[in-house]
């Protein structure tokens, strides 16, 4: 009998990572400061059609650096057993319901309201407290080299406080309305789940982010900073539909 | 001599017989008796088992029944994982049939992906394709195909219809003249006992000096551990749709001929049987 196959139940793997267009969230990181940054890449862009990890890893690093400058959360994660790996930062925001303005991303304690705001007796405020707990989302952000499109690929994953992740509807719901149009018209090609090689585990679903490169507007500051940082902006339109996404 | 065109019926028409169980902690009103099956090879679980659910829905109340999923040993299977990749997987050294568990609760959410409808599934089968062209035409011959295409792929698979099929994927098995094969070979290496899921790299099916490479080179080169004997010269097998190729087999002719339906190569090195 072939060696028993490892229970999944076993990997300490979290829930789903979903892909897609992250600009309600994007919109909190501090987004002016890092686009302000100019960013000079050496090589000429017209030549190197396609991004190498080598070039990846390296401006993954400046990145980074910039981020610490900025205090912006992200970070390098490497994997235990080969050379590649991700850059990483996690954020926390108000759920938000669909058509609602997307809220700040912002810390737990923040959010919640106060007693005096409520000036409800306390046991109340508990009450509203938990529900409030329960409406917070955390936002994990993998940002990776694709080795087959060879391109920078951002995956998200959404889950409440307690584990729970955010349904695939939710998902389409809380897309910022300025980007709605396209996950309207085709809710599977903008934003699906895919199984994303983690540095441990068989982690979950990941997806490759669909940049919609013609709405590639100043409020969208992690898509942009990307490409700015990455892929270059004026070369965004060869890195449309055909490489990035599904 | 078998023409190469066999092969690829050969694959397409593929089936594992399988027997489906309820899980016994399910609430039934009468007794569920088990369901037999021939699964394809080429397809995705829960693009064939419409027939299963219904067969066990109809021994349930209403109430009790939430997504199906499936187990096999207490592994739970994933859906977006072809059928036959699984069985190779996990079971092709049980005798027959394969024996699955059904449930309808306790969906294992850190494990399976969710199937909320067949379209889940046609974004994941169509991803696979566009991914598995990316490595071998930079997503040209994809990209130049219209939308119905698509479409017709997507419908050869789930109708089981090998001629539909095969009409539009013939065009991603061609290559450009002067090559000798593709640009990058789509494949992926599963083994149960590492962590890593699979093992996914760029892999190019001819040598600088023209050579075909071969599938024993591919293996020394992205994953040696696995035909290496490791402890007294205790040897893998390496399984594509239930046989295993000879090591000299060239890469490009297993691309064009072994690939599933999505167009990768999804091979399993799996331990030696102890007979």
């Amino acid at each position: 009998m072939l060696g028993r196959p490892r229970p999944l139940s076993e990997i300490s793997s979290p829930s789903a990572i979903r892909t897609g267009n992250p600009s309600h969230a994007a919109a909190k990181l501090r987004a002016p400061a890092l686009l302000s940054s100019s960013y000079t890449l050496p090589f000429n862009m017209e030549e190197d059609e396609f991004l190498e990890e080598k070039t990846f890893q390296h401006y993954c690093a400046e990145f980074i650096k910039h981020s610490q400058q900025i205090g912006d959360g992200w970070e390098w994660k490497t994997s235990k057993d080969y050379s590649d790996g991700y850059m990483y930062k996690t954020c926390f925001q108000a759920n938000e319901m669909a058509g609602a303005c997307p809220g700040t991303c912002a810390d737990v304690q923040t959010w919640l309201p106060t007693e005096e705001a409520l000036d409800l007796p306390s046991d109340d405020l508990e009450v509203i407290e938990t529900q409030a707990a329960s409406e917070v989302v955390k936002y994990e952000y993998h940002v990776l080299y694709s080795c087959s499109y060879q391109v920078p690929v951002l995956y998200f994953r959404a889950s409440f406080l307690d584990g729970r992740p955010l349904t695939l509807q939710d998902i389409w719901n809380g897309v910022h309305e300025s980007y709605k149009t396209r996950p309207l018209q085709g809710p599977w090609d903008t934003i699906t789940q895919q199984v994303h090689l983690e540095e441990t585990l068989e982690k979950i679903d990941i997806g490759a982010l669909y940049m919609d490169t013609e709405r590639m507007v100043s409020p969208s500051p992690v898509p942009t900073v990307l490409c700015g940082m990455l892929v270059l902006p004026h070369r965004c339109s060869s890195y449309g539909e055909g490489y990035l996404c599904q | 001599m078998t023409d190469d065109k066999d092969v690829l019926r050969d694959v397409w028409f593929g089936r594992i017989p399988t027997c489906f169980t309820l899980y016994q902690d399910e609430i039934t009103e009468r007794e569920a008796e088990p369901y037999y099956l021939l699964l394809p090879r080429v397809s995705y679980l829960t693009l064939v088992t419409d027939k299963v659910k219904k067969h066990f829905q109809k021994v349930m109340r209403q109430e009790d029944i939430s997504e199906i999923w499936f187990e096999y040993e207490g592994t739970p299977l994933k859906w977006h994982y072809p059928i036959g990749l699984l069985f190779d997987l996990l079971a092709s050294s049980s005798a027959l049939p394969w024996n699955i568990i059904v449930h309808f609760k306790s969906f294992p959410e850190k494990d399976l992906l969710h199937c909320p409808s067949k379209d889940a599934i046609e974004a994941h089968f169509m991803s696979c394709m566009k991914e598995a062209d990316a490595l071998k035409h930079k997503s040209q011959v994809i990209n130049e195909m219209q939308k119905k295409d698509h479409k017709q792929l997507w419908m050869g698979l789930q109708n089981d219809r090998f001629d539909q099929f095969w009409a539009i994927n013939r065009k991603l098995m061609e290559y450009p003249a002067e090559e000798n094969g593709f640009r990058y070979i789509p494949f992926r290496i599963y083994q149960t006992t590492t962590e890593r899921p699979f093992i996914q790299k760029l892999f190019r099916p001819v040598a600088a000096d023209g050579q075909l490479h071969t599938l024993g080179d591919l293996l020394r080169e992205v994953c040696p551990s696995a035909i290496a004997p490791e402890d007294g010269g205790k040897k893998n097998q390496v399984m594509i749709h239930g046989i295993e190729p000879m090591l000299e087999t060239p890469l490009q002719w297993l691309s064009e001929h072994l690939s599933y339906p999505d167009n990768f190569l999804h091979i399993s090195i799996i331990p030696q049987p102890i007979d």
